[in-house]
């Protein structure tokens, strides 16, 4: 569904992605992970045209992504970046209605899908009318999603959706997410610096360093046959609760 | 440009043009007062609609017209049969004075005669006249001989031109449609004048005199001190090389004189004063200074069709000397008797008022044109708030978008706030002044101007309310699939709304003061009662339009605080 061929990015000179090669098929969940700076939000960023790579491309639904046909492509995206990157001008209802109104569907389907959405994203009905900055942080995500969801995209791209969030809400919200994600079968790639949540919310995990992606594959290929020993380093560096009770 | 700011800028009491283009603002200051009332205005306007390549102007026009059609009803309407004058007059006393005599000796004639008092200054009555907005008006014939019909010859420097001769200035004023009366009997010109008492220990009589008195303090004013047929072509002709002048303002040059903190000042050969402060005018016995012969000019139609404004001419023709003239200037000026009855009083009994000032204490300011505040807020309210209302609109209509190229090309962008910026630091007169000589005078230029001043304000906070609105939500906005289009309207300028209203607030803001300024381009509004007031030096009237102005700057404030509301969105105004 999305496929990266050969990309590279430099900025000012810098390179910030090496030559990399990836591939997310339809309705498979993939989850980037690594250290801040290595480049997640940047390969997501060409998914959606807003970055260009130097060299190599970038294929949606087997589409390359040109400038031309960016914006369609865009459509068949939902994004979500922390804390939602809601509006704040627009009620959470109008935050999500916002591109179907410009695209010209009815009233009625979308009032219809809007509390279809609101349903699977577990937002009280109630809250739509309310403008973001009167949201908690996990009502903004929840709505966040479902203006992502709202046009009903193939691909879902979530950057550090739950970054935000305190413990118990995040907990709900992963459990939240991942039944979304399987109920909807969408081709989802998640930015994340948990291991735990990688594993939770997507079959594979692509660990990036440095702009480059050092092994992909699940949780237990990730810590049984490390293919870096940064890989070790990243998994041992992700603290669980039993080794703080111990 | 620069011979626009000269016509408007110099306009001295006399009108003449100034020589010394770095007096200008001096000038300006002390004496030019132009504007035009606020009935005038449409007509005008139509006029230059129709006669000047102004169609980018059309539009304000069309909505200038349409506010101001009641009053051109009201003016259709009282054409009457009975023939009719319609009297100008410029912006000081004496003006004020002759025109409301010529008014008057006309009804005694049997027309319906109107005075529309103080119109500007030579260039705004002139105009006035040559559009047939008015039928007569009194002048100076140095002042046609030197601003308006340069084609006379001009006489030399130094020799008198009281030979200015009436013959070639009537040809000259013909293909204007214009005709020129015989001289009223004064003139009206500078003058050297000296404390009587100085006068009297050393028995000057003529400026020879005053040559051989070097040690004598001389003061004056800035013009005068300037003008080659000033001060220096003076001395030159005199000899008065051995003076070394003071300048002051020219306000301050009677009181210092009679004060005895100076002996010598340069005055107006009608001046009010000369007698008030007890001064002797020194006789220009080498015949240096020009001629400012009183005159009327009129509409050479009027007098095809109205024979008997020839009564009125004839009246007036030889009546009135310079000694006259400043009596009569001093019982409006210092006693504060209304212009009318100055006017009445000398046609009914000439010479048997006697100005009470002589022996008066400084009389209180003249309230004649005093109008309450009431009567002024709505005289001049409506074309003020005209003024800053449609310039507001335009320089948001350009502003705006040239704030979101600004932002959208940075490059661009810096030109363009460095030019907005440039323009900002342009004295308003200076802006104002720059449009004359495509837009003429009135409120067209004045638009032009107020739109260009209120702009750098609107076009700085649309760049920064754009510029401010936060990475990630430009990010997510451009995920979404909005066109550039989209994205600005619904959600980038809703973002930068509340800067780009506190933008256009400050344009208003500035605007209402700026539109004061206007006035002296005869563009009216507040700026008249305020002009009006500087050039008689009447505190009252000059409050009359300050007050109205800075009470309309509150209530512009106030507007924007609710325009705010309904154009802030909801969701990003302060939580209640
Ligand atoms: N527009 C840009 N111009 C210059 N440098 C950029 C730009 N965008 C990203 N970078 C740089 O590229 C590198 C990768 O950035 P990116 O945002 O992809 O990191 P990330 O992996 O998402 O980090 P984090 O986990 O902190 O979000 C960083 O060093 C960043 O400074
Ligand atoms: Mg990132």
């Amino acid at each position: 569904m999305v496929r990266f061929e050969a990309v590279e990015k430099s900025f000012e000179g810098r390179v910030v992605i090496h030559e990399t090669t990836l591939e997310v098929g339809v309705g498979e969940r993939l989850a980037l992970i690594g250290p801040s700076g290595c480049g997640k939000s940047t390969l997501l960023r060409m998914i959606l045209g807003m970055v260009k790579p130097d060299r190599g491309l970038v294929r949606v639904g087997g589409e390359r992504v040109t400038d031309a046909n960016v914006r369609a492509v865009r459509r068949r995206i939902g994004y979500v970046i922390q804390d939602g990157g809601l509006f704040p001008h627009l009620t959470a209802e109008d935050n999500v209605i916002l591109v179907a109104r410009l695209s010209g569907l009815s009233r009625v389907e979308i009032a219809a899908r809007v509390h279809e959405l609101a349903d699977l994203a577990r937002l009280p009905r109630s809250l739509l009318h309310r403008f973001p900055r009167s949201l908690s942080g996990g009502e903004r995500q929840r709505v966040g999603l479902m203006r992502a969801l709202m046009l009903d995209p193939d691909v879902l791209l979530l950057d550090e959706p739950l970054g935000a969030l305190d413990p118990i809400i995040r907990a709900q919200l992963q459990e939240d997410l991942r039944e979304v994600f399987c109920a909807l079968k969408k081709s989802v790639i998640v930015v994340t610096h948990d291991m735990g949540e990688a594993g939770y919310l997507a079959e594979s995990i692509a660990v990036m360093r440095a702009g480059k992606v050092l092994q992909r594959g699940d949780v237990r290929a990730l810590t049984g046959t490390p293919a870096d020993p940064f890989i070790t380093e990243f998994v041992s560096a992700q603290r669980s609760l039993a080794e703080a009770v111990r | 440009m620069r011979a626009c700011l000269l016509a408007v800028a110099s306009e001295s009491r006399l009108g003449r043009s100034a020589r010394s283009p770095r007096k200008r603002t001096l000038l300006y200051v002390r004496r030019h007062r132009s504007a035009q009332p606020t009935h005038r205005f449409a007509q005008q306007a139509g006029k230059h609609a129709l006669r000047l390549p102004q169609k980018l102007c059309l539009c304000m026009l069309a909505l200038l017209l349409l506010a101001t059609a009641s009053t051109v009803h009201a003016r259709g309407a009282d054409q009457a049969e009975q023939p009719k004058v319609r009297v100008g007059s410029k912006r000081f006393v004496e003006s004020y004075i002759l025109a409301e005599m010529v008014a008057e000796l006309a009804r005694q004639q049997g027309m319906m005669a109107s005075h529309d008092l103080g119109l500007g200054g030579t260039a705004v009555v002139f105009r006035a006249i040559e559009d047939g907005e008015i039928d007569a008006y009194p002048e100076y014939t140095g002042t046609l001989a030197e601003t308006i019909v340069p084609t006379v010859p001009t006489v030399p420097d130094g020799r008198r031109s009281s030979q200015v001769d009436l013959t070639s200035l009537r040809r000259a004023l013909a293909p204007h449609g214009l005709s020129l009366s015989d001289p009223i009997g004064f003139d009206d010109t500078y003058a050297l004048a000296v404390r009587r008492d100085v006068a009297t220990k050393l028995g000057l009589r003529t400026v020879t005199d005053l040559a051989s008195h070097g040690e004598l303090r001389v003061a004056l004013s800035h013009e005068f001190a300037g003008r080659n047929d000033g001060w220096p072509g003076l001395s030159a002709r005199y000899g008065l090389g051995a003076f070394t002048p003071r300048l002051l303002d020219h306000a301050l040059a009677y009181e210092a004189v009679s004060r005895a903190s100076a002996d010598v000042i340069d005055v107006y050969t009608t001046d009010a004063k000369i007698a008030r402060y007890n001064l002797v005018i020194l006789d220009d016995d080498r015949a240096f200074f020009p001629s400012y012969s009183a005159v009327v000019v009129y509409r050479t139609k009027l007098l095809q069709h109205t024979p008997n404004f020839g009564r009125v001419l004839d009246r007036l023709s030889g009546s009135i000397d310079a000694e006259t003239m400043r009596r009569l200037n001093a019982r409006a000026e210092l006693d504060g008797v209304a212009f009318d009855r100055v006017a009445k009083d000398f046609l009914a009994a000439p010479g048997s008022h006697s100005s009470t000032s002589f022996s008066a204490a400084p009389s209180a300011m003249p309230a004649r044109l005093a109008l309450g505040t009431w009567a002024v807020i709505l005289r001049h309210g409506p074309r003020h708030v005209m003024l800053v209302a449609i310039s507001l609109l335009f320089a948001t209509l350009l502003g705006v978008p040239l704030g979101i190229l600004a932002h959208a090309r940075p490059r661009l962008g810096v030109a363009l706030l460095g030019t907005a910026g440039v323009v900002q630091t342009i004295p308003s007169l200076a802006l104002f002044c720059f449009f004359i000589p495509a837009f003429g005078i009135g409120p067209v230029p004045a638009l032009l101007a107020l739109m260009l001043y209120g702009l750098l304000p609107i076009v700085r906070n649309t760049h920064a309310g754009l510029a401010s609105i936060p990475a990630e939500l430009r990010e997510a906005a451009l995920a979404l699939g909005l066109s550039t289009r989209e994205r600005l309207v619904h959600v980038e300028l809703p973002l930068a709304s509340r800067t780009i209203i506190a933008g256009i607030k400050t344009s208003a803001v500035v605007a209402v003061g700026s539109a004061t300024i206007a006035a002296f381009i005869g563009a009216g509004g507040f700026g008249e009662p305020i002009s009006t007031g500087l050039s008689l030096n009447d505190v009252p009237t000059i409050l009359e339009g300050a007050i109205p102005a800075a009470l309309l700057a509150l209530v512009v404030q106030g507007l924007f605080a609710i325009a705010e509301c309904v154009i802030v969105p909801r969701g990003l105004r302060e939580a209640r």
